[in-house]
C-alpha cells in the first residue's frame, strides 16, 4: 500500500518572552493510503501543532514532510494554499466556517477555488450535504446552525474536492454523542474511497474506530497501537482509556 | 465600582495599544478640525455686522467740501449720540508698476476716531510720514507694513493695515483709503483749500439713518454727500455672500465628517469588543457596568486626543481665519477663545460618549453565551445582494469579499456612511471650486479721470481676492481631505484587524495570500463604491441646500459632470490602494496564528 503522508524529525519550537517551548520534538510518522489514524494524548502534548504543520498552517522548526513523493515543508504560503485546496482537507474543532457565507457557499468555496464549474460545485455540494443530513440548511448562515450541523458542514467543505488526505482536529469535540457517532462513521467510510484520515482526539470511542492509534506526549510519539478489526469494541476502548491516562 | 471601572477601562486601553493610539489620533484630528471649522463659521457669521460692532461703525457718514463748520452743524443735531469728530481728507495718487492709482488719505489725531475706528490688523497706527492702509486696498496692491508709496507730494511709509466698516472692498470701492496724521496730510497736500472733510456719526435711531443722511447732505449746500450704514451693509454683503457661504459650508462639512469619523472608530471599536463584553459579563458585571467600562475607556482616550487636537487646532486656526476674514472684509476673531474650546470639548466628548454608549448597551444586552461565541462575526446576515455578486460571475475572491461586505451589514453601513460624507464633502468642494469664478468677479468701480482703474484680472490668479480665496478653499479642501483620509485609514485598519480570523479560515480552505488580499480589498472597494453612489447625490443636495439657505442660488455653479463622474472610481481606486497593503499584511499572517487571532 502506498504511503500518503510521511514526516521525519518534525519539530516546532515557540519562542516568546525569552522562553522556548518545545511543542514538537522530532516526530516521525508514516500514514498509508486509505488508512484512518487517530492521534491521542493529553492537552498541550502537540496534537494540534502536528496537524497544523502537516496542513501547512504553520512552519516546522526542523524536519521534513512529504505528501506522497513530494516534499512540501519548504512550500510558500501560496503553494501550500494551492496544495490544501487540491489535496488536503481540514476539519477544525470549532468549525471555522466563513460566517459571511451560507452553508452552500462555504461548501462550494474550495471547489470554486480549484476551478470547478459552478454547476459541478453545486452538484458536489448537494451530494455531500445530503449525505451528511444538512441539505435543508443549505441557504442558512453558519450562525443559525447547531454545533453538530456546523461540524457536518465543515466536514462537507473539507471533502468537497475529494482530498487524498483529511486532517481533523478534535472533529467530535463539540458534538453530542449521536452526532459524533455519525461523523466517525463517515470518516471511517472514507478509507473505502481511497482517502486517508489523520485525526486528533481525546475520545477513546472515536480513536477505537481507527486503524492505528498514535500516542503523543510532550511533543514526542511514544506509543503506537494497531487495532485489529476483530477486537471487541469495549476492550479497545478500555485499552485506549488506559493509554490516555 | 468607580475604581474598578477605571481599572478595567485602563486595562482595555493598555491591551489594545495600536487601536488606542489610533483612537487618540482620530479624536485629535477631529478636535483640531472642529476647532478650525467653528472658527471659520465665526468668521463667516455676519461679517459686516461684526466689523461694524468692532469698529463702532457709523450709522451715517457725511463728506463735504463746504468746510468744517457745515459738518460741525450736522454733528450738533440732537439725533447724534456719538461722532468721530470732523476729519480732514486729502485726495492724492501713487505710482505702482508704471501706473497711477488714486488714494484718499483720512487725517487722524494721536488717538483714532471713536466712531468708525480703523481697527488695526497688522503693523501699527501711523506716525508722521506714515500711512495705515485699508486692508482690501493693501492686499490688492500687495502692500504691507514697511512698504512705501510714492505720491506726488512725497514718499509715504506703510505703518500697518486696518479694517473699517465702510461698504465695498477695494477695488470695487475707489480710490483706496489710508489713514495718516494731519501733519502728514499737510506734507502731501500743503494747500488746505484742496482738502475736504468727513464726519462719521452714530445716531439714536439707526433705522432713521436715511432721513438723517438726506438732511445732513442738504446742509452741505450742494457740496457734500452722505451715506448710511444700510448702504454700507448692502455693498459689503453682496460680494462676500458667496465667500461667506463657501466658508460656512466647509465649517458644516468639517463637523459632519469628524462626526462620521468618531462614529466609525468608536462605534466600530465597541462592536469589535463583543467577546470581551461576554467575558466581563461572565465575570459578574451587569450590562450597565459593562457599558460604563467601555464608555469610560473611549472617553479617556478622547480626553487625551482632545488635548492634542485642541492645541493643534489653536495653532492652525489663525492660518485659516486670517485669510477668510480678509476675504470677507471682516474683523478678525479672537485666536484664543475659551468658549470655542469648551464647545469643541462638548462636541467631541459628547459624540464619543454617545457613539460608544449606544453600541456598548446594545452589545452588553446580548446573552453572555452569544457574546462569547459570536465575536464580530456573530452579526453576519444573509444578503440577496451578496448572492447576486456570485451569480454575476465575479472571481471567487471578489465574490467572497462582496458577500462579506453585505453580510457584515452594521460595519459596512458605518463605513459607507463615513465614506459617503467624505464624498459629499468632495462634491460640495467641487461645487465651490466651480463657484469661485463667480465669487471673484465682483465687478468694477467707475473709473476716476486721469487715474488708472484697477480691476480683477480673471487670467491673473495672483491678483486680488482670487489669490486669497483659492488658498483658503484649497486649505479647507486639504483639511477635509485629511479628515476623510484619517477616517478611511481608521476604517480600513479596524475592519482589516477584525477580519484576520476570517482571512485565516479562507487561507485554511485553500485561498492563496493574494486571493485573500483580493477578497478583502474587494470588500472595501465595494463599500467605497456604495459610499460614492450615496455620497454623490448627498453632496449635491448638501451644496444645493446650503446655497438655497443663503438665498445665493444664482451665484453658484454646479461641479462639472466629468469631475463628478471621476469621483466614484477615484474613491474606489484610493480605497483599494490604501486597503491593499493592509490586506497584504493581514493575509501574510500564518494561518495557524490567524485562526487564534482575537
Amino acid at each position: 500500500m502506498e504511503t500518503t503522508l510521511t514526516a521525519r524529525g518534525l519539530a516546532r519550537t515557540y519562542a516568546g518572552d525569552g522562553i522556548e517551548v518545545l511543542a514538537l520534538r522530532g516526530v516521525d510518522l508514516d500514514v498509508a493510503e486509505s488508512e484512518l489514524v487517530a492521534l491521542m494524548g493529553p492537552s498541550g502534548c502537540g496534537k494540534s501543532t502536528l496537524l497544523h504543520l502537516l496542513a501547512g498552517f504553520d512552519r516546522p522548526t526542523a524536519g521534513s514532510i512529504a505528501l506522497g513523493d513530494r516534499r512540501v515543508e519548504g512550500l510558500s504560503e501560496a503553494e501550500w494554499a494551492v496544495l490544501r485546496r487540491r489535496e488536503i482537507g481540514f476539519v477544525f474543532q470549532f468549525f471555522n466556517l466563513v460566517q459571511t457565507l451560507t452553508v452552500a457557499e462555504n461548501v462550494e468555496l474550495p471547489a470554486r477555488l480549484v476551478g470547478a464549474p459552478r454547476r459541478e460545485a453545486r452538484r458536489r455540494r448537494e451530494e455531500l450535504l445530503e449525505r451528511l443530513g444538512v441539505s435543508a440548511r443549505a441557504d442558512a448562515l453558519p450562525s443559525r446552525l447547531s454545533g453538530g450541523q456546523q461540524q457536518r458542514v465543515a466536514l462537507a467543505r473539507a471533502l468537497v474536492n475529494r482530498p487524498r488526505l483529511l486532517l481533523a482536529d478534535e472533529p467530535t469535540g463539540n458534538l453530542d454523542s449521536d452526532t459524533a457517532r455519525e461523523v466517525v462513521a463517515l470518516l471511517r467510510g472514507l478509507g473505502s474511497e481511497g482517502q486517508t484520515v489523520l485525526l486528533a482526539t481525546h475520545d477513546p470511542r472515536v480513536a477505537a474506530s481507527a486503524d492505528r492509534v498514535l500516542q503523543l506526549r510532550d511533543g514526542l510519539l511514544v506509543e503506537e497501537t494497531r487495532l485489529e478489526g476483530g477486537d471487541p469494541a469495549e476492550a479497545v476502548v478500555s485499552s485506549l482509556l488506559r493509554l490516555e491516562v | 465600582m468607580g475604581g474598578l471601572t477605571l481599572k478595567l477601562a485602563f486595562a482595555g486601553i493598555r491591551a489594545r495599544r495600536v487601536q488606542s493610539l489610533l483612537s487618540v489620533l482620530v479624536v485629535a484630528a477631529a478636535a483640531a478640525a472642529i476647532t478650525i471649522g467653528l472658527a471659520m463659521r465665526s468668521v463667516a457669521d455676519r461679517p459686516f455686522e461684526r466689523t461694524f460692532e468692532a469698529t463702532n461703525g457709523a450709522h451715517v457718514t457725511v463728506e463735504s467740501a463746504a468746510g468744517v463748520q457745515a459738518l460741525e452743524r450736522v454733528e450738533q443735531r440732537p439725533e447724534v449720540v456719538a461722532t468721530s469728530g470732523v476729519l480732514p481728507m486729502v485726495w492724492t495718487a501713487f505710482d505702482r508698476d508704471g501706473k497711477r492709482y488714486g488714494l484718499r488719505l483720512v487725517g487722524i489725531g494721536d488717538e483714532p476716531p471713536p466712531v468708525s475706528t480703523p481697527l488695526l490688523v497688522e503693523g501699527a497706527l501711523p506716525g508722521t510720514g506714515e500711512v495705515a492702509l485699508e486692508r482690501s486696498f493693501a492686499r490688492f496692491h500687495h502692500l504691507g507694513p514697511g512698504s512705501t508709496l510714492q505720491t506726488p507730494g512725497g514718499l509715504l511709509r506703510v505703518s500697518g493695515t486696518v479694517v473699517v466698516a465702510l461698504g465695498n472692498a477695494y477695488p470695487q470701492s475707489q480710490p483706496g483709503v489710508g489713514f495718516a496724521r494731519v501733519p502728514t496730510l499737510e506734507a502731501i497736500a500743503p494747500d488746505r483749500a484742496t482738502w475736504t472733510h468727513a464726519v462719521a456719526l452714530r445716531i439714536a435711531d439707526p433705522d432713521a439713518a436715511g432721513a438723517f443722511a438726506a438732511a445732513a447732505q442738504g446742509m452741505q449746500r450742494g457740496r457734500g454727500s452722505s451715506r448710511t450704514w444700510l448702504d454700507f451693509r448692502g455693498e459689503a454683503t453682496a460680494p462676500t455672500q458667496v465667500v461667506s457661504v463657501i466658508v460656512s459650508i466647509f465649517g458644516v462639512l468639517l463637523l459632519l465628517s469628524t462626526g462620521a469619523v468618531l462614529a466609525t472608530l468608536v462605534g466600530g471599536r465597541v462592536v469589535a469588543q463583543a467577546r470581551e463584553i461576554g467575558t466581563l459579563k461572565a465575570t459578574g458585571l451587569t450590562p450597565g457596568q459593562v457599558a460604563r467600562v467601555l464608555v469610560v475607556e473611549q472617553v479617556g482616550l478622547a480626553l487625551l486626543g482632545l488635548a492634542v487636537g485642541a492645541i493643534a487646532g489653536q495653532l492652525l486656526t489663525p492660518t485659516f481665519t486670517w485669510s477668510a476674514a480678509s476675504l470677507l472684509n471682516a474683523s478678525q476673531i479672537p485666536t484664543f477663545d475659551p468658549v470655542r474650546i469648551l464647545i469643541v470639548a462638548g462636541i467631541v466628548l459628547g459624540a464619543v460618549a454617545l457613539f460608544a454608549l449606544v453600541p456598548a448597551l446594545h452589545a452588553a444586552r446580548r446573552t453572555t453565551a452569544a457574546a462569547l461565541a459570536g465575536g464580530v462575526s456573530g452579526s453576519a446576515r444573509r444578503s440577496r445582494l451578496g448572492g447576486l455578486a456570485e451569480r454575476l460571475g465575479l472571481p471567487v475572491p471578489a465574490a467572497v469579499g462582496t458577500r462579506g461586505a453585505f453580510a457584515r451589514r452594521g460595519r459596512t453601513i458605518l463605513t459607507v456612511v463615513a465614506l459617503a460624507l467624505t464624498v459629499s464633502s468632495a462634491v460640495a468642494t467641487l461645487g465651490m471650486e466651480a463657484s469661485l469664478d463667480v465669487a471673484t468677479d465682483p465687478g468694477v468701480a467707475a473709473p476716476i479721470p486721469g487715474l488708472d482703474t484697477p480691476r480683477f484680472d480673471p487670467v491673473d490668479d495672483d491678483a486680488g481676492e482670487d489669490a486669497i480665496l483659492r488658498p483658503v478653499v484649497y486649505g479647507l479642501d486639504a483639511l477635509l481631505l485629511f479628515v476623510g483620509l484619517v477616517n478611511l485609514l481608521a476604517t480600513l485598519l479596524l475592519t482589516t484587524r477584525e477580519r484576520v480570523r476570517d482571512l485565516g479560515v479562507l487561507g485554511a480552505v485553500g485561498m492563496t495570500p493574494r486571493q485573500v488580499t483580493g477578497s478583502l480589498v474587494s470588500e472595501q472597494a465595494l463599500a467605497a463604491a456604495l459610499a460614492g453612489l450615496v455620497g454623490l447625490p448627498l453632496g449635491l443636495l448638501l451644496f444645493r441646500g446650503a446655497v438655497g439657505l443663503t438665498g445665493g442660488s444664482d451665484e453658484f455653479a454646479y461641479p462639472s459632470w466629468w469631475s463628478l463622474a471621476l469621483l466614484v472610481p477615484g474613491l474606489v481606486t484610493l480605497v483599494a490602494l490604501l486597503a491593499a497593503p493592509l490586506a497584504r499584511r493581514a493575509a501574510a499572517i500564518p494561518v495557524a496564528d490567524a485562526l487564534r487571532y482575537e
